[in-house]
């Protein structure tokens, strides 16, 4: 059984149980989940120890029954004495009253997006706020700010310092909570959108220097992997029987080529990044095809047109991951920390993405019911499941931000 | 095990495992693994019973990207414990009764 199966079907075991009681089990067994595999067990270890889910459901039922103990104070306290109020917030899960607990949002449009405020002040800075079921809880937008996104870096992928960002704004009545982190991300979101700003009334050249060197590698090489600092990285296809790789190389940016067997190594390492020094690196493949390809960008656009792999890592800090024909064969993960994934033609076994602030929007190949589905947002909308058992899955994760998934049949 | 004895052990157990600070659900079931094997979903409602009756309280913290629940113990919760540590003497009583020593 893998994970998904057994959570989905933990999920409709538990499908009498009210909403909190469901999420916080779910919570749990994905809380020990992770810590588990963290700690090195295997999956198929893990859910073993968890037993089957439905006796995990039927447990929880079973003791949620006989738990009904009531939370009223034992011996000495007395509730006329005021020394002990059950609802002075002890439970972080039921102290809200419905009607107040309307988060308000103001979202900002140009990506930086308002965020849901608690209604009551509480003790516990680390107590996270717990939206009521069913509640307004409006407005969690998150700013993006693409390519804008690292303060460390001037450069805009447009030349603009636009910024552009996914204001969404719909608390939901999903039941996550707005943790400090979220809060914090959207103070990151607003401060790259300055220092994007900043970038932009320096109207320094944003467009990354064209390649100024090319090198044709072994027929052989189909592992491909490249580290950059910033610029753009592009990776295509040719109708040579040979690798091509094109890059800017200056007495600011450094570019080392490492070719070994079957594996080419491509570390671009930007000197200063004053005054908006990137560079394009571009890879085309016989065919398009490889083994492997693994791009990891700290700041810029990574662009895949074309390509046909057995398995896939991108990765970009801040920027942009656009996908125009990427097929997998086996794991894809596609990861942006701030900015955006889109793009068409995609596919792939076993597909993960995941942004912490930011939007995925993109076009899968195949029909809806070719994939297993597992996407979340915790702050903002599109989160989508379909537990069906397919071929093929897609796990999508936002931390803040929106998910957009369509398919071309 | 008697399974309400069993039960009653185990809250007493998790209480200890959060007494010094505050844990999580993986770190208790490490922790008392030397002594008792306390499988996920024992720990679950056992958490949750505690939590209901105030003997512990909880918050969520980031770790490595995700959320993860910390439980701490209550005043309610140091009570039940001492409660417990002041009847050992007789639950030892009751034990060598049990295994037919002569008290």
């Amino acid at each position: 059984m893998t994970k998904f199966e057994w959570f989905s079907r933990f999920d409709s075991a538990c499908a009498d149980l009210s909403t909190e009681d469901r999420t916080r089990a779910n919570d749990y067994y994905r809380e020990l989940f992770d810590d588990k595999l963290e700690a090195g067990e295997r999956e198929e270890d893990i859910l073993q120890d968890f037993g089957t889910p439905e006796s995990a459901a039927e447990r929880l039922k079973s003791e949620t029954e006989t738990s009904a103990e009531p939370a009223a104070p034992t011996g000495g306290y007395s509730p006329a004495g005021g020394q002990y109020a059950p609802q002075s917030g002890y439970d972080p899960y039921a102290s809200y009253p419905p009607a107040g607990g309307a988060g308000t949002g103001s979202g900002m449009g140009t990506g930086s997006g308002g965020q849901s405020v608690p209604p009551t002040g509480r003790s516990n800075p680390f107590a996270s706020y717990t939206p009521p079921t069913g509640g307004a809880g409006s407005g969690t937008g998150m700013g993006s700010g693409t390519g804008a996104g690292s303060p460390y870096s001037s450069y805009t992928p447009a030349g603009g310092g636009t910024g552009s960002g996914t204001g969404s704004g719909a608390g939901t009545a999903h039941r996550r909570k707005m943790p400090w982190w979220a809060i914090l991300l959207i103070v990151i979101g607003v401060l790259s959108l300055i220092f994007g700003a900043i970038g932009a009334i320096g109207s320094i050249s944003h467009i990354p220097h064209s390649p100024n060197r090319e090198k044709e590698l072994s027929a052989t090489v189909n592992e491909i992997r490249i580290e950059a600092d910033a610029g753009q990285i592009t990776v295509g296809k040719t109708d040579k029987a040979f690798p091509v790789l094109r890059y800017y190389e200056s007495n600011r940016i450094d570019v080392s080529v490492d070719e070994t067997g079957a594996a080419v190594h491509v570390v671009q390492k930007v000197k200063s990044f004053f005054l908006g020094r990137s560079g394009e690196i571009e890879i085309l493949l016989p065919n398009g095809s490889a083994d492997t390809l693994d791009v990891h960008l700290d700041a810029g656009k990574i662009s895949v047109k074309d390509v046909s792999v057995r398995e896939a890592d991108l990765n970009v800090s801040a920027g942009q991951l656009k996908i125009d024909a990427l097929d997998v064969q086996n794991t894809a993960v596609l990861k942006v920390e701030a900015g955006q994934i889109t793009g068409k033609g995609l596919s792939a076994q076993d597909l993960t993405m995941r942004i912490d602030a930011g939007e995925i929007d993109v076009q899968l190949k195949g029909a809806k019911t070719d994939y297993s589905i597992d996407a979340q947002v915790q702050v903002g909308s599109g989160s989508l499941s379909q537990p069906i058992s397919a071929e093929k899955t897609i796990k999508a994760y936002v931390d803040a931000g929106s998910i957009s998934l369509s398919f071309d049949r | 095990m008697d399974i309400q004895l069993k039960k009653g052990m185990l809250e007493i157990c998790v209480l200890k495992a959060i007494e010094k600070e505050e844990s999580y659900g993986y770190k208790i079931i490490a922790d008392l693994a030397p002594i008792v094997s306390v499988s996920e979903s024992t720990l679950y409602p056992i958490l949750k019973r505690l939590e209901s009756a105030n003997a512990l309280t909880t918050y969520s913290m980031e770790f490595n990207g995700r959320m993860r629940k910390y439980y701490l113990i209550t005043a309610e919760g140091k009570r039940r414990l001492a409660e417990f540590l002041q009847s050992v003497p007789q639950i030892l009583q009751i034990i060598d009764y049990i295994g037919g020593k002569n008290v």
